[in-house]
């Protein structure tokens, strides 16, 4: 246990049922998280979680993982980031099985534990021997984020994925990039990245969570957008080109000036390499599927803004043909007058 | 002719827009210095980019000071991606700055010089 305050807890009582329990504020609330953790099930771990009573502990129940994804340990750690920052004392449960299982080390390569302030056991079983690359998780700061860190982050991705050629790491780098800039500029709170190169689906999952304020009250620092009036429409308006909350006329010439692009492009680039775009913001999801349409729906709140994109390997090698695509649907074949040599 | 290196320390992807403020702030402080003259901005160490940063560093430098800017400019040595942004942050900001201010865009393509 930690001596810290405020600091997670690994917690290895194997007496604790699993599931979600009814509990009271003398007990521990335990919220089992499903294996195979998908964005789809956020929702109901939020639910959940928010039935806990004041003043009890929240177990965050990992010992059912037999495999653990990006999204999971970024949502785990910007939730429970939020949660003990609003005063609820937060845990992970684990057992000897878990820590025996790949996925436990897997979770500790990723700095899951670390980066979640998590105290850790002493670990048994043998180490994760993945072959695949992966980004482990991040914190992203929207204060004080270091000069040139998100370069240094997207290109650690990059190199990580081994397989990928040099236009489809570009592609990763620049998604990777407006993915940060977003957290750093818009979310005025912390959020967490980590990304993982499947070799079989030759894809790469990358997730990006932040407790921040949200993309409806972001765009909403824009008059034009200030009577939005909800979560989903915020969502549809926002991936399309020249939205956004800090229009430039309202930024000072030294201050960074938004063009509302960033989202849009990643949209597009999405739509065109037949990737999956996921965003989930207050109460609304939207999904871009890998054919380009988009659904959104309404769910549980969730306090910020998570992205996950999957992009897809082999189309994202294209890359190149995708800009010049974006750009002749976005202005045509007019050219403005600048000198190439 | 006055050459501008387009840099960023250890790394040749340029991402935030915080390095693109920066840089723009270079390349202004170059044009001012070199009173009317052009300047070449060599983009040689760039290998990739975000839009934001881009639009940073040079889509901002047109919404300031219109498209005149670019008859003071010569890209060198963008890669095709580099060179693809940097024609969507400048068709971009100038799209959105009133025609009173800027002329249209010119249909003709892009300049390319020997």
């Amino acid at each position: 246990m930690s001596d810290e305050p405020g600091r997670p807890e690994l917690y290895g009582d194997e007496n604790v049922a699993g599931g979600t329990q009814p509990s009271d504020a003398n007990q521990p609330h335990v919220v089992t998280i499903p294996n195979r953790f998908a964005r789809d099930r956020i929702p109901q771990v939020i639910a959940n979680t928010e039935s806990c009573p004041t003043g009890c502990t929240v177990h965050f129940d990992l010992r059912g993982q037999t495999f653990v994804t990006p999204t999971l340990m970024a949502f785990l750690c910007v939730y429970g980031d939020r949660l003990q920052s609003g005063g609820t004392p937060v845990c992970v449960l684990v057992d000897q099985q878990l820590q025996e299982r790949e996925c436990f080390h897997y979770l500790q390569r990723m700095d899951f534990f670390r980066i979640g302030g998590i105290e850790e056991l002493d670990i048994v079983g043998p180490p994760h021997l993945a072959a695949d690359g992966a980004v482990p998780l991040r914190e992203i700061t929207s204060r004080d984020w270091p000069d040139g860190m998100t370069e240094r982050l997207s290109t650690e991705l990059a190199d990580a994925v081994l397989d990928f050629g040099d236009l489809a790491k570009s592609c990763l780098r620049f998604c990777f990039g407006e993915l940060v800039n977003n957290v750093v500029q818009h979310s005025l709170a912390n959020g967490f990245a980590c990304a993982q190169y499947y070799r079989n689906a030759d894809q790469v999952r990358l997730t990006i969570a932040d407790s921040g304020i949200g993309i409806r009250r972001s765009l909403q620092g824009n008059p034009q957008y200030a009577q939005l009036a909800n979560d989903g429409d915020a969502l549809l308006l926002a991936i399309k080109p020249a939205v956004t909350g800090n229009p430039p006329t309202a930024a000072p010439y030294d201050q960074p000036a938004n063009s509302g692009l960033g989202l849009f492009m990643l949209t597009e680039i999405s739509r065109k390499t037949r990737s999956m775009l996921w965003l989930y913001s207050g109460d609304a999801m939207l999904i871009q599927h890998r054919d380009g349409q988009v659904q959104v729906r309404q769910t549980i709140p969730f306090p910020g803004t998570i992205v996950e994109l999957i992009v897809n390997a082999p189309r994202a090698d294209n890359f190149r043909l995708v800009l010049d695509e974006i750009y002749q649907e976005r202005f045509g074949a007019g050219r403005p007058p600048i000198r190439f040599r | 002719m006055f050459s501008l290196l387009i840099q960023l320390d250890g790394s040749d992807f340029l991402a935030s827009r915080e390095v693109g403020r920066r840089l723009r702030f270079t390349i202004e402080d170059a044009l001012k210095r070199q009173r009317g003259e052009e300047i070449r901005l060599d983009f040689s160490a760039v290998k990739s980019a975000t839009q934001s940063c881009m639009d940073e560093m040079i889509g901002v430098l047109v919404r300031q000071h219109g498209e005149i800017i670019l008859s003071r400019i010569l890209f060198d040595n963008c890669e095709h991606e580099i060179r693809t942004l940097i024609q969507f942050v400048i068709s971009d900001r100038l799209s959105r700055i009133p025609a009173a201010r800027a002329p249209a865009l010119s249909s003709a393509p892009a300049v390319h010089l020997p």
